[in-house]
């Protein structure tokens, strides 16, 4: 099952093959929670996130047809949609830990231990990656927090791989400097 | 700098590959490199990790739902699997294919060859009745689980109702109706036995496995049911399939249609409900059609596909009557009274109660009621319109309209307003109105006054200056007094007055207020869930008593500035107001489908320009009474664009703002509220401005003034002392009893929790959740240097020592 192309596990699934299922779950749950973690600012809610999205390719398989469009394009799109409707029931505010926000500011780090450090990196990351541009953000999110091939964010995405590239670009730029400002 | 990308993405993808950075870095521009590195620390970045024990479990979760998930399977017709199309349609393909490549010839021409071909597939289709390659395996994915029940089991009574073959429309019909025996359902029974195959029915959506005994539940809108053969009513969530003997209802503003294997379909407005007596629907070279249905009550909508035999029958009985049509489309209207309305919009359709029949053609309309011959068919009127007078005679769209004390106005239209009129002609030709329906209030009907409060009677007050009638309706703020200054937001009426429909004080409005009309789907004590929105119920909230799941109500409230909905009142409503506003991501224009609900629009709906695909919009208007929305606006709002962060915390300094350490901008913009000192409790609103600037856009003391709300917050420990819990840059929590703490609480460990402030300004903490733990690391003393050798020097080696400390 794990040397099988997602377009063959895909065919399975919809076929009624639970094994497929569980293998595409097994391909793709960490990089759909890291994408999800990346958006929520919260674990517990992430993991419970990924959970639907992952539910929600089940309902929606029979539906998926291959178009030439990657599976994986298909199913950010999911985790897309969710994170949106999430974020719109919750009324559009983003929960950050205030301590961190605090640190973050003024770049005060209390704790030396390298979890902490590792974790601060991550969180400074997520705060600069919140001051730039929606739509480099998203493109900067799926190419190198999730590690999505420049294809498949087109895809995802519904834009060219131009201006996916552009898009990149910019957005790393930008990222660097809110870094910096940081 | 097309080229510096592609340059950029070459060395990227490189790197991707497992190339060493250094060698991707060479001959790269400074910039470029810089980025490519900065890439490559955002590659290796320390990404949060699953808990595996929570991935396994849901794993195991997940293939539990996927198996549950395989019996009611909907298939991807075999007519699109590669390998089997015949040659013809391949050659047909590749001149698509051609044809859609040649940009500027493709449009209209492709468009209308792809239906062309999909049409006439479908017809090819279902005349031959192919079996598809592999029927075994077809046959697997048949049989979903509501049709589960046995033919046999057809006239079996359903506990708490009428037996599906009986009561209701037999006892007051004229006998007519058919009963099901066991003769007829043997047809049916052998029919199933025959291998399953799968069908493209033409006028549907999506693909699905029929067979002539059964019929697919389809375009399902808010809920909808069915009736299983234990007399259980199952919710039915995208699609299902229903068979004779079931029942199919739907709740308010919800609808579904039931799509027939021959391609007759049923559609059911709102509140309606309807039980499938008998269903063989034979395609023409297989066999007779037979459809019986019973209308219960509510709305429904028949589009026959038409029969050229004398043995094919598709009947809708009602409690007042029934319908038979060989191939015509009619709406059937069941009211809670037991009358029944027929109305033919192509055909015929042959209507009989107590032995008699009226035949009713298109255009026209009869009423039967139980114990009375259907009425002699009138042709119908209907359409929409503004309002230029009210009063006996209406005139809609320029055209004159009786009214009578059975004429139904809904929403209390204007002059002015659009309505939707639905009537029929009279002996001497006149028209008279059966219903009138307001669609959209005339922009300039409404009014918003904002002044001081001189006079406050009993029906009518005076504010800036004007007479304000007040209407029964009208939501006021109690604890206006005289000499306040007040928001007044109404109607116009057609003599000029001004009608309010809301009075608050103006600095108090506590958010924007909202108003809507939806189903009641959760009742639970601090929140309601109407039509998929959370509603927070407060104290002061003013609710109708016996209010339950499932009922129509009208809300009005506040939108908060945390986002929530609050609710000031909410009350049961005329089930036919039936207003919407919902918020949804457009997912097509053509028909309009947001968020899951297709619409549709008139000429006067208001549409904001620039409006495509997967924008987040704003959608209001009426549920018409065939179950139809029709928008009146759409309009824009901004998605998760416009993200803000919110602090809690304590206010260090006020010139500039400090708050927990951090500075905040304040401008003119900004807004405030309550009394804030420094050392104050405040929750802050802050936009990232693009220079990565932080402004606040509102500070609000947390205090009496705050009101009920809840927030999380989260903080880092920096003491533990008995029950009390020392926080950085927050007041210490006593932990009691009701307190629940889920983790170890120490020094350090970061942990998140609710407080809720209630109105006297006490702060209610709930339970505790710790979200990070300090991990100790115990560092290994350095190992013991190795003894000198013997001779060396003592200072040891200069530039290694250089290198270290460099």
């Amino acid at each position: 099952m794990l040397d099988l192309s997602d377009a063959e596990l895909v065919k399975r699934a919809q076929g009624g093959d639970v094994n497929a299922v569980g293998a595409l779950y097994d391909r793709y749950q960490a990089r759909i929670f890291r994408y999800v973690q990346s958006r929520v600012f919260d674990g517990r809610l992430a993991e419970d996130l990924t959970g639907e999205i992952f539910m929600r390719m089940v309902i929606n398989l029979p539906s998926y047809r291959a178009t030439g469009a990657p599976f994986a394009s298909w199913l950010y799109r999911i985790a897309r949609n969710l994170v949106v409707d999430h974020h719109r029931k919750e009324g559009n505010f983003m929960s950050l830990p205030i301590e961190y926000v605090a640190n973050m500011h003024d770049g005060r780090q209390h704790n030396p231990a390298p979890v902490v450090e590792r974790q601060l990196e991550m969180e400074r990351i997520q705060l600069a990656l919140e001051r730039i541009d929606e739509m480099q953000r998203e493109v900067i999110r799926l190419r190198f927090l999730v590690g999505l091939s420049l294809q498949e964010v087109a895809e995802t995405l519904d834009k060219t791989v131009a201006a996916v590239k552009s898009l990149q670009h910019r957005g790393l730029l930008a990222l660097r400097v809110a870094l910096k400002l940081q | 700098m097309r080229e510096l990308e592609d340059l950029f993405q070459e060395r990227l993808e490189r790197l991707e590959a497992g190339e060493p950075l250094e060698l991707c870095l060479k001959g790269l521009p400074e910039q470029e490199a810089g980025l490519l590195k900065f890439a490559a620390m955002l590659r290796q970045a320390p990404y949060p990790e699953r808990d595996p024990a929570r991935a396994t479990s849901q794993r195991s979760s997940l293939l539990d739902f996927a198996a549950r998930q395989a019996s009611p399977h909907i298939e991807i017709p075999e007519l699109y699997q590669e390998g089997w199309e015949p040659a013809w349609l391949s050659w047909l393909r590749e001149r698509l294919d051609w044809l859609l490549s040649r940009k500027a010839f493709a449009g209209s021409l492709a468009v209308l060859v792809v239906f062309s071909l999909l049409f006439f597939a479908s017809l090819w289709l279902g005349a031959s009745r192919l079996p598809l390659r592999d029927t075994s395996w077809v046959r697997s994915q048949e049989a979903p689980a509501i049709a589960e029940a046995p033919l046999a089991e057809v006239d079996r009574p359903v506990p708490g109702l009428p037996a599906a073959g009986g009561t209701g429309a037999d006892s007051v019909a004229d006998g007519r109706r058919p009963l099901v025996n066991a003769a007829e359902t043997n047809a049916p029974a052998q029919a199933a036995a025959k291998p399953g195959f799968t069908a493209f029915i033409p006028v549907v959506s999506l693909p699905l496995n029929l067979n002539p005994q059964t019929a697919a539940i389809q375009d399902i809108q808010g809920i909808v049911e069915v009736q299983t053969s234990d007399g259980k009513w199952a919710a039915v969530n995208r699609v299902g399939t229903v068979k004779a003997g079931q029942r199919v209802r739907t709740a308010k503003l919800s609808s579904a249609t039931l799509t027939f294997f021959d391609g007759s379909t049923a559609h059911l407005g709102p509140d309606s409900e309807i039980s499938v007596d008998k269903l063989d629907a034979q395609l023409p070279q297989d066999g007779f059609r037979t459809i019986v249905l019973t209308q219960w009550v509510g709305e429904s909508e028949h589009h026959i596909e038409f029969r050229n035999d004398r043995g094919s029958l598709y009947e809708v009985n009602t409690p007042a009557g029934s319908g038979v049509a060989r191939g015509t489309t009619f709406r059937v209207l069941v009211t809670p009274d037991l009358r029944a309305r027929f109305t033919v919009i192509e055909g015929k359709v042959d209507v009989t109660n107590l032995q008699s029949t009226v035949s009713v053609v298109a255009g026209q309309m009869t009423t039967a009621m139980a114990g009375r011959a259907p009425n002699a068919p009138h042709f119908r009127v209907s359409g929409e319109g503004e309002v230029s007078q009210i009063g006996d005679i209406w005139i809609i769209a320029g055209q004159e309209f009786q009214t009578d004390e059975n004429t139904v106005i809904i929403g209390n239209p204007q002059v002015g307003d659009l309505v939707r009129v639905e009537g029929h002609l009279g002996s001497n030709g006149e028209r008279i109105a059966d219903v009138i329906i307001l669609l959209h209030h005339a922009v300039n009907n409404r009014f918003t006054l904002t002044g001081e409060v001189t006079d406050m009677g009993a029906s009518t007050w005076i504010v800036a200056g004007k007479t304000i009638s007040i209407s029964t309706d009208a939501v006021i703020d109690d604890t206006i007094v005289l000499g306040s200054l007040v928001r007044v937001d109404g109607v116009i009426a057609a003599d000029g007055a001004l009608v309010a429909e809301s009075i608050a004080l103006a600095e108090q409005a506590p958010g924007l207020p909202f108003n809507f009309t939806g189903v009641v789907q959760i009742i639970d004590a601090g929140a309601w869930t109407i039509s998929d929105k959370i509603i927070e119920i407060v104290t002061d909230t003013v609710t109708t008593d016996g209010i339950m799941e499932g009922d129509l109500v009208e809300v009005r409230g506040w939108i908060m500035d945390d986002g929530s909905w609050q609710a000031s009142e909410i009350k049961l409503v005329h089930e036919d107001e039936q207003e919407f506003t919902f918020i949804g991501e457009v997912e097509t224009m053509d028909p309009w489908l947001v968020a899951g609900i297709e619409f549709e629009t008139r000429d006067w709906t208001v549409i904001e320009p620039d409006i495509k695909v997967g924008d987040l919009v704003r959608v209001t208007g009426s549920v018409l009474p065939d179950g139809t929305w029709v928008a009146a606006t759409i309009d824009l709002i901004d998605g998760d664009s416009d993200l803000i962060i919110v602090l809690v915390g304590i206010v260090e300094s006020m010139d500039p703002w400090t708050i927990n350490g951090i500075t905040i901008v304040v401008d003119e913009n900004t807004t405030f509220s309550g009394d804030i000192s420094e050392g104050d409790l405040v929750w802050v609103e802050i936009q990232l401005s693009p220079d990565g600037t932080w402004v606040a856009t509102s500070i609000r003391a947390i205090n009496e003034e705050f009101g009920q709300g809840c927030l999380w917050v989260s903080a880092v420990v920096v003491g533990v002392s008995g029950d009390q819990i020392l926080l950085k840059n927050w007041p210490p929590i006593h932990l009691d009893d009701d307190i629940k703490v889920e983790g170890e609480i120490k020094e350090d460990s970061v942990i998140t929790f609710q407080i809720c402030i209630l109105f006297d300004g006490t702060i209610i903490v709930g339970d505790i959740i710790v979200i990070f733990q300090p991990v100790i690391i115990i560092v290994p003393a350095p190992p013991a240097p190795p003894p000198p050798p013997p001779g060396s020097n003592s200072n040891g080696n200069d530039n290694d020592n250089r290198n270290h400390n460099g």
